[in-house]
């Protein structure tokens, strides 16, 4: 069965060697995670990389083709009807019905979930102050915004206090004001013992999660804090310093470093550049180059390897790797080897 | 670890099939458009196609070659223009045989009529059958057959005028002028008569299986239906609770269709009315059936309508609503009798217009009940496997 505890709390979601094929497409491909109770874990890779599918197989809504899955301790694969009222499911795109009022599509679910009576009244008033949609109870959902829609959505979601919630991309149609208020939510909710399950593209929400997984191409590449991950050297790519110049101007500066022979990457971010060099390039000799080409550097710092970073180095490498898997006779597994290597 | 055994997935509940139910009123009624359609539509198809085909071959411009021009041949042509079926003035007379075919080839005429030289000599000695010819536009075979009935009507009256006037003696003697089979159920020859409760029928069809179709086809284009999956619900109490709206708006415009036969087109009921409606909702839920079988099919509401035509042009052509099915031939009969359509159309007109019940129809009834059980319980079936 699953382990019950890891650290000596407990797991939430646990899956083992999970796999799943469409036709010839491997959308899953042995995907194991551990996920504490109370945690926020941020679930990341590009569009198409199997995110979705991973949450459609958590919630029951698809089989897998083989490998098990636990939510709240219920093998998912076994009973996916028994983990219905243990799980909320919050899809990429809004799913409630656009012609009912706020108040009706809560009602509507607070019924399915069997969550009626005097708790059904408690439970309903709870989550509406929770999200804060009371001043909205009366409209039509269609006439919300998109930040009102999620809460919403949220709020059917939770209506039944379930253990495990699955977002799948909650913020994707959202304002910065509003993704910050929905993470203020989501962050209460942790600190009460729920477990957060988010897909996200938004490096900085990522960062806030407790635990992050990076899936590419179907398999999961890395998982851990995010700090543990932008320390992880090896993925990074150890030999490799990192610094933040501020300039004027900007563009120019941008095209004379690119050219430098010795550079990695660079990146403009506001009004500073990243910059990625060899560890044995030293600061000063990239000052000088840039003073030869007639650039005066404001200020310059080291950096840490910012999350966005990590993965985009990450897809990259994994990118070259596929490239050069079409020439050479691919071995079964590309995750297997690099776990073993 | 242990769980408590979760509710089983199957079965149905009153709770489950009343939220979706109370849902689904809802949407109905913040729809205002949805609801007028579903009322006034049904109506509005009935009486259009109802007035497009009731209207019954009356004064139909006749051309007529007399080659007799005695006073027989004349009476002979009064009887058909006091028919009102056919309309002979002045003008449409013409010399000879030929200008009759050449005019009723050209669409001029639908009809001529061509009496012999020697008719009134036929008639009045009876030597031998007089031979009226009638010459036919068969391009529209219903109407060729309306003129024809219409014309064999006239002549058979004719004839018994004739016989009562000059051979009152010899009585059993066979007919001057030729016989005509008298048409039952519809002494006024009226096609409106056969065709208004076949109308009725396929506007129940095609209106129930679209409704039921796009009914889930849309939860599932919106992402609503995947939504509703990652609940406790159950799968019949999904599917009765959707389904039930559409039974009640179905009967309704049965009801409201029936009511513009019965007042509008002045056909009555000849027989029992609660057969009729009892009958109606087993055939209102296999068109449910129907649409529920398409909505675990089709992805997109586009599909739905598609395959819905599908199935529906079938059952207007083999259903016994266009063509008569005894002639049909064998292959194409299994199609006629796979339809549900072919079962009520023969319920709903037997009810209509000959009056009979129960007696005589309940094995339509038995496999109409039948198929709605099993359309029913396959796109459950079909629609769990889906699911899990």
């Amino acid at each position: 069965m699953t382990p019950a505890t890891e650290n000596g709390k407990e797991i939430a979601i646990y899956t083992e060697d999970l796999v799943r094929v469409f036709g010839e497409k491997v959308a899953v491909n042995h995907l194991n995670l551990a996920i504490r109770k109370g945690e926020i874990f941020g679930f990341l890779g590009p569009n198409g990389s199997g995110k979705s599918t991973t949450i459609k197989i958590l919630c029951g809504l698809l089989s897998p083709t083989s490998g098990r899955a636990f939510v709240s301790d219920i093998d998912v694969t076994q009973y996916p009807e028994k983990v219905r009222s243990h799980i909320g499911y919050m899809p990429q795109k809004f799913s409630l019905y656009e012609d009912l009022t706020v108040q009706e599509n809560l009602d509507f679910y607070a019924n399915l979930y069997g969550v009626t009576g005097q708790r059904g009244k408690t439970r309903k008033r709870e989550v509406i102050d929770l999200v804060g949609i009371e001043p909205y109870r009366r409209y039509l959902a269609k006439q919300l915004s998109g930040g009102w829609k999620q809460r919403l959505a949220l709020c059917c979601a939770l209506v039944h206090e379930p253990d495990v919630i699955f977002l799948d991309e909650p913020t994707a149609s959202m304002d910065p004001v509003a993704r910050r208020d929905l993470w203020d939510l989501l962050f209460s909710l942790a600190s009460a013992g729920v477990t957060l399950f988010v897909t996200t593209h938004y490096m900085d929400e990522a960062e806030r999660c407790s635990s992050v997984g990076y899936i590419y191409n179907s398999n999961l590449i890395v998982s851990g804090g995010p700090d543990e991950l932008k320390q992880a050297r090896e993925v990074v790519g150890s030999g490799n310093r990192r610094i933040e110049i501020t300039c004027l101007p900007l563009v120019k500066t941008f095209n004379i470093v690119k050219a430098l022979p010795y550079v990695y990457d660079v990146t403009i971010f506001g009004q500073a550049l990243h910059i990625v060099v060899p560890v044995e390039i030293s600061v000063q000799q990239v000052l000088a180059d840039l003073n030869q080409s007639g650039v005066t550097v404001q200020s310059h710092r080291d950096i840490e390897p910012s999350l966005e970073d990590v993965f985009v180095e990450l897809t990259k490498a994994n990118i070259k790797k596929d490239m050069a898997l079409q020439e050479a006779p691919a071995p079964k597994n590309p995750l297997e080897e690099m776990l073993s290597g | 670890m242990v769980n408590k055994a979760a509710k089983s997935f199957t079965g149905i509940t009153l709770s489950g099939v009343q939220s979706i139910f109370r849902k689904e009123l809802i949407q109905l009624i913040r729809d205002p458009y949805l609801v007028i359609f579903i009322i006034t539509l049904p109506i509005i198809q009935l009486v259009i196609t109802g007035l497009a085909i009731s209207k019954d071959l009356k004064h139909v411009d006749t051309v007529v070659c007399n080659y007799d021009k005695r006073n027989a041949s004349i009476e002979l042509l009064k009887a058909f223009h006091n028919s009102t079926f056919f309309d002979i003035s002045d003008g449409n007379y013409v010399d000879t045989e030929d200008d009759v075919i050449r005019l009723v080839n050209s669409g001029k005429y639908r009809v001529g009529v061509v009496i012999p030289p020697n008719y009134s000599n036929q008639v009045l000695t009876e030597s031998e059958q007089a031979e009226v010819t009638l010459v036919l536009d068969g391009t529209n075979g219903s109407v060729a057959k309306g003129i024809l009935n219409a014309a064999n009507l006239v002549v058979a009256n004719h004839a018994r005028v004739v016989m009562n006037a000059i051979t009152l003696q010899d009585i059993g003697q066979s007919s001057p002028l030729g016989m005509v089979t008298l048409t039952l159920n519809n002494p006024e020859m009226k096609t409106s008569y056969f065709l208004i409760p076949g109308i009725l029928a396929i506007i129940m069809h095609m209106m129930t299986i679209m409704f039921t179709s796009f009914a889930i086809v849309r939860e599932r284009e919106a992402g609503t239906l995947e939504q509703l999956m990652v609940t406790p619900i159950r799968i019949t109490d999904l599917m009765v609770g959707k389904v039930l709206p559409y039974v009640a708006i179905g009967f309704m415009d049965m009801i409201l269709t029936l009511a513009v036969m019965v007042w509008f087109f002045n056909i009555s009921i000849s027989g029992n009315f609660w057969f009729l409606c009892v009958a109606s909702i087993i055939f209102i839920v296999t068109s449910l059936g129907i649409g529920l079988v398409i909505s675990t099919v089709c992805r997109s509401q586009v599909q739905a309508v598609q395959l819905s035509m599908f199935l529906l042009i079938p059952s207007f052509l083999l259903s016994g609503f266009t063509f008569p099915l005894e002639p049909m031939p064998w292959i194409i009969k299994i199609v006629s009798y796979a339809l549900p359509l072919t079962y009520y159309m023969e319920i709903i007109r037997g009810v209509v217009i000959k009056g009979t019940g129960f007696n005589e129809l309940w094995l339509n009834t038995l496999v109409l009940t039948g198929m709605a059980v099993l359309l029913v319980v396959a796109s459950i079936t079909r629609f769990k496997k889906q699911v899990a």
